[in-house]
């Protein structure tokens, strides 16, 4: 294909003048399309393994029960039961969230993530999720994404490493929050058990009736039976976006 | 960038008309050089998309405790083996290429956990030519000292690739001295057929880890036919 009509070398000079100025529109044309072309592509490009992501070791958890002095057994940490609740990062409360404004062409995102979850003594299911969210706080989701149910016992203890992972296309001027989220019973068997993120068992004592909280338990750094810093090893929760 | 194109009158001297032919072959010289170098940026990001570097391994052994044997709690981080040597579970990728690379990191490791109270871990690496390395992924899996558990542990990760740099990637275990065990331990790409316990059909436990033979019907793939594998791949994206 040829965007340049030839000249003859017997035309007028105003008739090659005007054959001259058709092939200069005619190529002018052809690299700005070439330009609009490889700035649109370029967008994706130059995103492309772009990543945004969130990692979370904290430890923490959730008592079910907890036994009395007088060996009654009564629960506690009941406002994270029987609900979605953010996977936290800190004692702050803050999600395990990412966000990402895709302000360029529409493009396709993958979306990773992870909960470590260790179910102690407690016969219930608990439930986590990857979800799109319409900001940085609200709990409530806009879409669920993947989702994965771990099973606990009444007789012993076990961890789940849940993967979540899910492509997702982002459309341009937009703003994405993505997150992960647990749901922990308030029914089921359990003998003073509970849930613990981040965090498993290092022998064969058990820390959780060391200290108490109102929502969840946190589980310090200087907790020596259970959770990453006295180990030497790092396990995280985590939730990834990569442009692809 | 069309309108900056002189149109050239009819009427003009072609002493004036020569300059300004001159002046649009060096408007479109300049966005034709622009547009080439553009296109070579791109087709660098995209030249390898879909190449892929990948190991498996059902090379079936166990590390095994008790309380007078813990050989292969070593606590510390050791390669999941690919054989008796052992080889490990590594893959490397070079980029040669003046962009950077973007891969995805796919793993998974088969460990089944018996008779052992403790909790093993298991993680993604990577480590550069230029001597920097990473964890990429994490996972701990707790055992019980009266019961045996298995786990298909599932590793992802994203990671750049600097230009004209090797990686190399591999999956590791970190099987703890610590925690109640009885006769317990854990395998690597085995798993219970039957009652039968291989790890007393062979003694030497001298290397921290004992290769189940191919002939060892109790426990691994070979003989039930079915496959279970460890394995990490890598994927340019």
């Amino acid at each position: 294909m040829s965007y340049v009509t030839s000249i003859y070398s017997n035309q007028y000079v105003g008739d090659s003048l005007s054959t001259i100025n058709n092939n200069f529109a005619n190529l002018s044309t052809q690299t700005s399309n070439v330009a609009t072309f490889t700035n649109s592509v370029s967008g994706n490009v130059i995103k492309k393994g772009y990543t945004v992501s969130t990692v979370s070791n904290f430890v923490y958890g959730t008592t079910l029960y907890q036994e009395k002095s007088n060996g009654d057994e009564y629960p506690i940490n009941y406002n994270l039961r029987g609900k979605w609740s953010d996977v936290y990062i800190n004692p702050q409360k803050n999600p395990l969230r990412v966000s990402f404004t895709n302000d360029g062409y529409v493009c396709k995102a993958l979306l990773q993530g992870k909960v470590y979850a260790r179910n102690i003594s407690m016969a219930a299911t608990s439930f986590y999720r990857l979800a799109r969210f319409s900001d940085s706080k609200t709990v409530t989701p806009l879409e669920v994404i993947d989702t994965a149910a771990c099973e606990g016992n009444i007789s012993y203890s076990h961890g789940y490493n849940t993967v979540f992972q899910s492509f997702y296309t982002l459309q341009p001027n937009t703003t994405y929050y993505f997150g992960l989220q647990h749901w922990w019973p308030s029914t089921g068997a359990q003998d003073e058990g509970g849930i613990q993120i981040n965090g498993w068992q290092t022998n064969t004592s058990d820390s959780w009736g060391q200290n108490t909280g109102t929502t969840y338990k946190y589980i310090y750094a200087n907790d020596k039976t259970i959770g990453y810093p006295n180990t030497g090893v790092n396990i995280e929760s985590y939730i990834r976006l990569t442009i692809i | 960038m069309a309108n900056t194109i002189y149109v050239i009158p009819d009427t003009e001297c072609i002493g004036t008309s020569l300059q300004h032919i001159n002046d649009n072959f060096n408007l479109l010289n300049t966005q034709i050089t622009t547009d080439t170098t553009n296109i070579a940026t791109l087709s660098g990001y995209v030249a390898p998309i879909g190449t892929t570097v990948s190991l498996s391994s059902n090379f079936v052994y166990t590390v095994h405790c008790d309380n007078t044997d813990t050989t292969g709690m070593t606590n510390s981080w050791q390669d999941i083996y690919i054989d008796s040597v052992p080889n490990p579970l590594r893959i490397s990728y070079n980029n040669t290429s003046f962009t950077p690379y973007t891969v995805l990191l796919q793993g998974k490791v088969y460990a089944r956990n018996y008779g052992m109270a403790a909790t093993s871990f298991y993680r993604l690496t990577a480590v550069g030519s230029d001597g920097t390395s990473a964890t990429l992924d994490t996972a701990a899996c707790e055992g019980n000292v009266n019961y045996s558990h298995t786990y298909n542990t599932v590793f992802q990760s994203v990671f750049t690739i600097p230009a004209n740099t090797t990686y190399k990637f591999g999956l590791q275990s970190y099987f703890p001295k610590t925690g109640a065990q009885a006769n317990g331990g854990v395998n690597i790409n085995g798993y219970q057929t039957s009652k039968k316990d291989s790890w007393n059909i062979n003694s030497n436990r001298s290397t921290g880890y004992q290769q189940l033979s191919a002939d060892d019907t109790s426990i691994g793939y070979p003989g039930t036919g079915v496959g279970v594998y460890s394995y990490l791949k890598l994927v340019v994206l």
